[in-house]
């Protein structure tokens, strides 16, 4: 797959490999970054669109970053600092099983206050703090994805956990 | 280490062993591993790549056919420049002349539209052009030709050389290079060249500007002898006499220049060089050599 094309995207299989390789990273990281208020799936698309229009500037192995600053501008341009709203899925299941109905809905009440902080995080907090944690991307990776330092992920991440934590303690 | 270098390490999964141990001093250690590790739990909605590609698709499609109402004012330019080609074809192009071109030793029967038939001697072209032959029966010759003219309004023969008129007859041309001859078969035919205008009646000759009348009556024939596989020659340079018969044989003739002038009357086949060669060489009294596409004649 790593063959180098630097002829653009302009052939079916190529953009069809990026497709691939790319929509799901990018869906994600604009749920986590703006939630689910400016539908991350019509971003992607039309962020494909345009990576479509101008494919033959565009080569294979810069097209991932094409497409996270096109889909990001695309959100900031309808983006007006609201809620963010997000709504994720049921839970993994726990590994844990036959807990007390008192410790599944306490699990189920911790589990709402974090997304709800969560969501009041800033969104480079948030972003960077989900990819970590969901994803389980490295700092590395995360700084690479979004064009930022390593040093800045951390603090980034760091500032999260932390203002969750606070969170999260104080409404104990 | 610092607490906060810590927990950076911890989320990237970096610690070392004794880095862990110190770690889980921390105070809040617990609560820090709570958030991180029910974070970890919570899935974010699904994304179907293969159905938002099929989705893709369409919104492309739709985009790159929204995008020829940009091209809506060059479409209707596009459409009347269609229209004048199409006018400009009806007019000009479907007027294209017809052309029948024969080639070494290859004889073609055409027929006119008015059925007037044509026989195309070897190496000769002729035109005409079918939209405009209701008003003008005119074909153009270069070579030799042999027209049978069915009755009816002028029949026009052009030439380098001079334009031929009939209303309906039998006459054969030969307009060759410079050398110019039409022979009258039937009928009446009128020759006009830059310089003169000449009437020939059946049996009379008119050869570079000179109207030869016919000498006899029994010496005019019914058709020239070339549209029964010879030529026949009355009083015309050897030289003239070999340009033609190159022209039904694939060779090169070669010829002193002493015998160029020297006139040839009678036939030669189109069916046998050997015989052909003869029929010209003997009189002359030539001997003839061949060697491949060359033939030399000259005198012993």
């Amino acid at each position: 797959m790593s063959t180098k094309n630097t002829e653009g995207v302009c052939k079916e299989t190529v953009y069809n490999r990026v497709f691939m390789a790319h929509s799901k990273n990018l869906f994600n990281f604009l749920y986590y970054k703006y939630g689910s208020l400016y539908s991350p799936e019509d971003k992607v698309q039309e962020a494909f669109v345009k990576l479509w229009e101008n494919c033959s500037k565009v080569p294979e192995e810069k097209a991932k970053s094409y497409l996270f600053t096109i889909a990001n501008n695309l959100t900031l341009n309808a983006y007006a600092h609201q809620k963010v709203v997000l709504k994720f899925q049921k839970t993994k299941p726990q590994n844990y099983t036959n807990e007390s109905p008192e410790f599944v809905l306490e699990e189920q009440e911790y589990n709402a206050r974090l997304q709800k902080a969560i969501a009041k995080l800033s969104e480079a907090q948030r972003s960077a703090f989900l990819l970590n944690r969901i994803e389980g991307k490295k700092h590395k990776e995360i700084a690479e994805m979004l064009g930022i330092s390593k040093k800045a992920v951390e603090k980034r991440i760091y500032g999260a956990l932390a203002k969750l934590k606070k969170e999260i303690t104080e409404l104990k | 280490m610092e607490r906060e270098e810590l927990i950076t390490k911890w989320l990237d999964n970096e610690l070392s062993e004794a880095e862990l141990q110190e770690f889980k001093r921390l105070g809040d250690y617990e609560d820090l591993v709570r958030i991180a590790e029910t974070t970890k739990q919570l899935v974010p909605p699904a994304y179907k790549a293969t159905q938002e590609y099929e989705r893709l698709q369409t919104s492309i499609d739709t985009k790159t056919k929204s995008g020829i109402i940009y091209l809506k004012p060059f479409l209707k330019v596009a459409a009347i420049l269609i229209l004048f080609a199409g006018i400009y074809y009806a007019t000009t192009l479907s007027q294209q002349t017809v052309e029948i071109t024969t080639t070494i030793a290859q004889k073609e029967v055409v027929t006119l539209p008015d059925n007037s038939i044509v026989t195309i001697n070897a190496m000769s072209d002729l035109y005409y052009d079918p939209a405009t032959w209701d008003e003008f029966r005119a074909v153009t010759l270069d070579g030799e030709a042999y027209f049978q003219v069915a009755k009816g309004a002028t029949f026009s023969v052009e030439t380098s050389n001079g334009v031929i008129s009939v209303l309906g007859t039998q006459f054969n041309v030969r307009n060759r290079d410079d050398k110019f001859e039409v022979y009258c078969y039937e009928g009446s035919v009128q020759v006009e060249t830059a310089t003169k205008t000449v009437i020939l009646k059946p049996g009379d000759r008119f050869r570079e500007s000179v109207k030869i009348a016919s000498t006899n009556t029994s010496t005019a024939l019914s058709q020239p002898s070339w549209i029964v596989n010879e030529t026949s020659f009355e009083k015309t340079p050897l030289g003239e006499v070999l340009k033609e018969f190159e022209r039904h044989y694939n060779v090169t003739v070669s010829l002193d220049k002493e015998v160029e002038n020297l006139l040839f009357t009678g036939t030669f086949t189109h069916l046998n060089m050997e015989i052909a060669l003869k029929s010209i060489s003997l009189p002359f009294n030539l001997s003839h050599k061949k060697q491949g596409n060359k033939v030399t004649l000259s005198r012993d």
